[in-house]
């Protein structure tokens, strides 16, 4: 019963942090990054994510025209660039706008909740 | 040197297998980013030297099983029956099946018991039969299962259109209004139909022979229908079988009086009668010995008599035309009451 509900826990968290993974990845996409190292960046920067995650993440945004790639074979292995495009610039822009407000609400949310 | 050897192996082969489940024309670039990936992943893991078989290992379940990695990179939304169809898909499609396989045992059972009792075709035995009985079951749940399935995959691409799936906005008038009973088509009754067409196709296709009479004094099973004709027509029941399936589970799923069931009703009642003069008119199906039986022996008229009384293929034709009427007018009223019935009903 209680593991059940660790388990619980543990995926709500999850789903907590797959809802902040765009934005974190688009604000590290300034200059270009490849995708491993971007991966390594964030964690350093205590924001975990995974290979089989972030991956495909890169490719739908750019899909959906925030980021351009390029591959880079001048170095002895060959990797694939990516960087925020200009729209990918206005998205991140307007995304960081509604982070800030809803930590905002939501801190205002908790602290009411702690207080009652 | 051994090792690196497997390492790129290995690697070949994972790339390969999440390659089989990618799709779209992104694939070959798909496969070169995770390669990339992997020679990242073990350079930092064995800080630039050959990688152990264990630091592969913990790579590759770090990006996990090929065909879920795929699935990933994949359009999520890419489903044969997706979730929001889901519920209905197996609703009928439980419906369905459990009536064919309730069915088995009955229609098994009952062409069993003919095959006993006639005379005919005694070569193979009691097992042999019941195999192949449940086999030809088998196979119509399969069929059905994969109509069922394609129907339902072409309603989850717009194929085909059903209200809950169209692309208008809902509105609080496009709502259709709760159907009071009468204006529902009971559950019962295309399931009831269903049974009797699975029923009736079933002993057509495999049984032929139960259709008959049998005559005590001779102690013989008389069929009336001609077996090998039947036989070789059976792919008109098959198609009669398949369009009242579709029709019923249609009837099924709408629930209620709508002016596309109607339609329905009308275009396979039209197929299905079109279907029955073809079978009644253009094909020897009665059984000539019997005819000529109940002619001389039963009704008492003598072979020199056939002056009297018209020959066999007069029978045939008045027996043909009498079925053919009442399967005009049974069809012709099942039409009339569907259009009154949709007409006063039906959600305008």
């Amino acid at each position: 019963m209680v593991s059940g509900n660790n388990e619980i826990i543990a995926n709500l968290i999850l789903e907590l942090r797959r809802g902040t993974l765009v934005l974190s990845v688009l604000s590290q996409l300034e200059q270009p990054v490849y995708g491993y190292s971007l991966i390594q960046d964030l964690m350093a920067k205590g924001i975990e994510v995974e290979a089989n995650t972030l991956y495909p993440l890169m490719r739908r945004l750019e899909k959906q025209g925030l980021l351009t790639s390029q591959w880079e074979t001048t170095a002895n292995k060959p990797r694939k660039y990516y960087v925020r495009s200009s729209s990918g610039n206005q998205a991140y822009q307007e995304m960081k706008i509604h982070w800030q407000a809803m930590v905002q609400n939501m801190n205002s949310l908790l602290d009411g909740g702690q207080t009652k | 040197m051994k090792d690196t050897k497997y390492i790129e192996d290995r690697i070949d082969r994972y790339v390969y297998q999440v390659g089989r489940f990618l799709m779209g024309k992104n694939k070959d670039e798909i496969e070169r980013e995770i390669r990339a990936l992997i020679y990242d992943m073990l350079e930092q893991k064995s800080s630039n030297e050959v990688p152990s078989k264990e630091i592969l290992d913990s790579v590759l379940t770090e990006l996990g099983k090929p065909i879920l990695l795929a699935a990933k990179y994949n359009d999520s939304t890419k489903y044969l029956i997706g979730p929001a169809l889901y519920p209905l898909y197996v609703k009928v499609l439980s419906i369905a099946l459990s009536i064919i396989l309730s069915l088995v045992a009955v229609g098994s059972i009952l062409a069993l018991i003919m095959k006993s009792s006639s005379s005919w075709d005694s070569t193979s035995g009691f097992g042999a039969s019941l195999g192949s009985v449940f086999g030809n079951v088998f196979l119509t749940a399969l069929v059905l299962f994969g109509v069922l399935t394609v129907v339902f995959s072409l309603i989850e691409r717009g194929y085909i259109s059903i209200n809950e799936f169209s692309s208008h906005e809902i509105t609080a008038e496009s709502l259709p209004p709760v159907p009071v009973p009468k204006e529902r088509i009971p559950k019962s009754e295309p399931i009831i139909s269903i049974i009797f067409s699975v029923i009736f196709t079933f002993l057509f296709l495999y049984a032929p022979q139960v259709f008959g009479f049998w005559q005590g004094s001779e102690g013989q099973w008389w069929p009336v229908l001609n077996v090998e004709v039947i036989k070789s027509i059976a792919y008109i029941f098959v198609i009669i079988f398949c369009i009242t399936i579709a029709y019923e589970i249609f009837r099924l799923v709408e629930g209620r009086y709508t002016f596309r069931l109607m339609l329905a009703t009308i275009i396979s009642n039209a197929i299905t009668v079109i279907l029955w003069i073809i079978v009644l008119k253009g094909f020897p199906i009665w059984n000539e010995a019997v005819t000529d039986k109940v002619r001389l022996e039963l009704l008492n008229i003598p072979s020199t008599a056939s002056w009297v009384v018209p020959p066999a293929a007069s029978w045939h034709l008045l027996v043909s035309n009498a079925l053919l009427a009442i399967i005009i007018f049974a069809t012709l009223i099942n039409t009339i009451t569907c259009i009154v019935k949709t007409v006063r009903y039906a959600p305008k």
